[in-house]
């Protein structure tokens, strides 16, 4: 490497960081529409009530974000590639033997066997609960979401590929879409009645929209659908980072539609 | 009441995409929608009415936005139809490669809604989302070419990004502090004369730099542009033009009233201008075709810039056109040369002759040829006369600077044409194979460049309201 | 002895944290530590968000909902991180996969060889 280049990176650096490090320490928080927030009452859980009220778009362009990343994943990973004679050569079929794959990584003792499958369901359940109280309580969409989906990464390395809970990734692939396009759904249902884009209505023909001590609105139903979608990515996200076999097959299918 | 129908212009191409992302066996039903998307789209612009739009009907409170706000005017329906033009004729020209291509069209829709959004938001937190989401699309799109080289120019711009958007919220993150507020009108409105807002000034600015690809971050968005085909790298360029317009738009909006703008303006200058001398220099010393249009481009951005940093009226006004104009006849230019690397490959040297082959393609490439140098009456040469003139008077320097870069530009895209289509060529050529649609859509283009060039002053006249801030 | 107010310790923290993960971003030749050094450049900017949520009244019991907006931490910020994070997990994925593509290839996470321009 050339010194000369290297110093100038490495004076540059260290200015730009003491600079970072003195300005962040200047900081006088001006509170702002912060106040306003916490005069106007939507829901219990105030962090809530932004995510998915105030500023609730910002919610979907999130959910968004991680649609597209599993996408691109499924990509890198040979779907619909104009030509993936690159990644043919790199993830060969073996000839004998089995796929090396999470099924193969040898067998567990039994103490983790016993010990992951109860936890897996607790954290189902639990991940359920987060979802549903997302407007009382902390946590929410993607807390749940997240949880449920750490489950079955946790079941997954206990057990491999005969894993007890298991979700094939065409029924991934379809969760996901049903998730955002839930999210959005909704979304266009309060632009029919309030005339606005997300628009939270509480009541619909004097039916209560969500039927409960707290008039949450169409918050819960965003929190759920939210859920069936970070659910859904990670878990599909882990599959394909950890699975060969799905990759090999993806890319065999990606021939025969390329001949 | 009557319904605002803004936020469709956003969501109906992410919905067409998330249905679109369902339907990879079926290359059948992926043409023919592709064919009645890309119509739709076109019709878009139209369906928003203007002024500002407040997600969930969260309007102002006690002079505070507290809502996500959209703001609509004519001048962005302008840049919208311009956006959805190139991307409908891309997708078409997609369409007309052997393999009908699901994911790049999901991808290239989810690009158009990105941007859509970010040109569209009066709110820096939701821009940044979106601004996340059109980088990861761009890398995406570029992933799809499958070669090693791809994977590698990805994972770079994908490193990078990931510092530059972290930087940029850095940025966002300053600005929330001392204002208060994410409106852009508010922040404005809040925001004093501090070195903290400096500090988040120049983030915001790494921020800009990164996702159009002006120096220090050039090399890999030239990567990025020349590992994609040719009509996937025509839409890149119109991404990063269209981003770069709409943050420095707002960067300007949010801190022209402050006493360290004159300091902004110098070093939004100087980056222009640097890019616009790397952009001709490295284009003039390259030998793949490819290669060459995407530093041609960078070069373009400076134009762009330097337009914009100005920021008196006229001067920005100049530089919005100049950016169309390039939009235009850069994606023209990308599809000849999607054309010509289909035949064989995209090194200059290879090729020669083709003009017996080919001989319109050759013509209406010229015709933009003559457009991106600034030849009379195109597109190119009304933008960049209007910026030549505003700037004379303020930096007579740097415009003597442009001319010089212009005659650079006719160097090296002339050197292009005459190895390409008028030089001896080596080889005979066995069969001269090309998807027609791409010869369609570049006469198309071509065209487009003309009526810009000719109908100038109604697109400047409807333009005028962007400037006004 | 420099006493420091809470928050401005906070920032501080979150300025060390931005710099470390520069430094490991433009210093260290490993894509999986680069990979990580992005994620505690993240996680200093996430912590700056959440250092502006702090308010000075901590109240140690619940306050009644009347004072609530006095002593209550602001939640914008909050609800940014939350938005925040699953961004930056996603860009994460996405390279942690071309760098599993990359590895097969060079059998190496050197980034002077995998990322080397021909």
């Amino acid at each position: 490497m050339n010194p000369k280049r290297d110093l100038a990176i490495t004076l540059s650096f260290l200015i730009f960081g003491a600079n970072i490090i003195y300005y962040l320490m200047q900081i006088k928080v001006n509170p702002g529409v912060n106040i306003i927030y916490l005069k106007n009452y939507i829901v219990p859980n105030y962090v809530t009530a932004i995510l998915f009220d105030w500023r609730g778009y910002d919610t979907l362009g999130e959910c968004l974000v991680l649609i597209v990343a599993v996408m691109i994943s499924w990509i890198i990973f040979g779907k619909s590639l104009y030509d993936n004679s690159f990644l043919k050569e790199l993830f060969k079929a073996p000839e004998v033997g089995e796929y090396i794959t999470l099924q193969r990584w040898g067998e567990f003792t039994l103490a983790i066997k016993y010990l992951s499958l109860p936890l897996s369901i607790f954290l189902v359940g639990l991940g359920i609960v987060t979802i549903l109280g997302g407007h009382i309580t902390p946590g929410g969409g993607f807390q749940g979401g997240a949880l449920i989906a750490a489950s079955f990464i946790l079941s997954i390395i206990a057990f491999g590929s005969n894993s007890p809970l298991w979700f094939d990734h065409p029924f991934l692939e379809k969760l996901e879409t049903l998730g955002a396009l839930a999210y959005i759904i909704i979304g266009f249902l309060g632009m029919i009645i309030g005339g606005y884009y997300l628009f939270n209505f509480k009541t619909i023909f004097g039916l209560d929209i969500f039927p409960g001590p707290i008039a949450a609105g169409i918050i819960p139903y965003l929190n759920i659908a939210v859920g069936l979608k970070v659910l859904a990515s990670l878990s599909t996200a882990i599959y394909l980072l950890s699975c060969e076999k799905v990759i090999i097959e993806r890319i065999e299918k990606s021939d025969e539609i390329l001949k | 009441m009557a319904m605002n129908l803004l936020p469709v212009i956003v969501l109906f191409p992410i919905t067409m995409a998330l249905i679109l992302n369902l339907l990879h066996e079926n290359e059948k039903l992926v043409k023919y929608l592709t064919y009645i998307l890309s119509l739709i789209l076109i019709f878009l612009p139209f369906i928003g009415s203007f002024g500002y739009y407040y997600f969930g009907g969260h309007g102002v409170i006690n002079g505070y936005t507290t809502g996500i706000a959209y703001f609509y005017n004519v001048g962005k329906q302008v840049l919208l139809l311009i956006l959805s033009f190139i991307v409908s004729i891309s997708l078409i020209t997609g369409m007309g490669e052997k393999f009908k291509n699901n994911m790049f069209v999901v991808l290239t829709l989810m690009g158009y809604a990105g941007i859509s959004a970010i040109i569209l938001s009066d709110d820096l937190f939701n821009l940044y989302v979106f601004f996340e989401i059109v980088s990861m699309v761009q890398a995406g799109l570029v992933f799809l070419s499958g070669t090693e080289e791809s994977y590698k120019a990805g994972l770079r711009y994908l490193l990078i990004g990931v510092v530059a958007g972290s930087l940029m919220l850095l940025g966002i993150t300053i600005i929330i502090a001392i204002t208060g507020s994410l409106n852009i009108s508010d922040i404005k409105y809040y925001i004093l004369d501090s070195p903290l807002a400096y500090v988040g000034s120049i983030l915001l600015i790494i921020g800009l730099a990164y996702s159009s690809g002006i120096p220090p971050f050039h090399n890999i968005k030239v990567d990025l542009y020349s590992r994609a085909k040719g009509f996937i790298s025509a839409v890149l360029q119109t991404y990063s033009k269209f981003i770069f317009v709409a943050l420095s738009i707002i960067i300007i909006k949010i801190f022209s009233g402050l006493s360290f703008f004159s300091s902004l303006k110098g070093i939004l200058i100087a980056l222009s201008v640097i890019s616009m001398v790397f952009g001709t220099v490295l284009a003039i010393l390259e030998d793949d075709y490819k290669r060459l249009l995407a530093y041609s481009s960078i070069s373009h951005l400076g134009f762009v810039g330097i337009g914009i940093a100005l920021s008196s009226p006229l001067a920005i006004l100049a530089g919005i056109f100049h950016a169309i104009n390039s939009v235009v006849f850069k994606s023209g230019l990308f599809l000849s040369a999607y054309i010509v690397s289909n035949i064989r490959g995209p090194k200059l040297l290879n090729l020669g002759g083709l003009i017996k082959y080919i001989p319109f393609t050759a013509f209406f490439t010229l015709l933009l040829i003559f457009s991106a140098v600034g030849v009379p009456p195109f597109g190119g040469y009304v933008s960049k006369l209007l910026l030549i003139r505003e700037i004379m008077p303020q930096f007579p320097e740097i415009a003597g600077l442009m001319i010089l870069i212009s005659v650079g530009s006719f160097v090296y895209l002339m050197k292009a044409f005459y190895l390409i289509f008028l030089a001896p060529n080596k080889e005979d050529y066995n069969d001269i194979r090309y998807p027609k649609v791409a010869y369609y859509s570049l006469v198309i283009l071509s065209l487009l460049s003309l009526i810009l060039g000719i109908f100038s002053n109604i697109i400047l006249n409807k333009l005028f309201t962007l400037v006004k801030i | 002895m420099i006493v420091m107010d809470f928050q401005t310790a906070s920032f501080l923290t979150a300025g060390i944290l931005i710099v470390i993960g520069l430094y490991g971003v433009f210093f260290v030749d490993n894509i999986i530590k680069k990979i990580i050094a992005l994620e505690i450049l993240g996680s200093g900017v996430n912590l700056t968000l959440i250092s502006i949520c702090y308010n000075k009244y901590i109240p140690i019991k619940l306050p009644n909902m009347v004072n609530f907006a006095q002593y209550s931490a602001y939640p914008l910020t909050q609800a940014l991180v939350l938005t925040n994070i699953v961004i930056e997990a996603s860009m994460l994925a996405i390279m942690l996969g071309v760098s599993i593509i990359l590895y097969k290839k060079y059998k190496t996470l050197k980034c002077s060889v995998i990322l080397k321009e021909d």
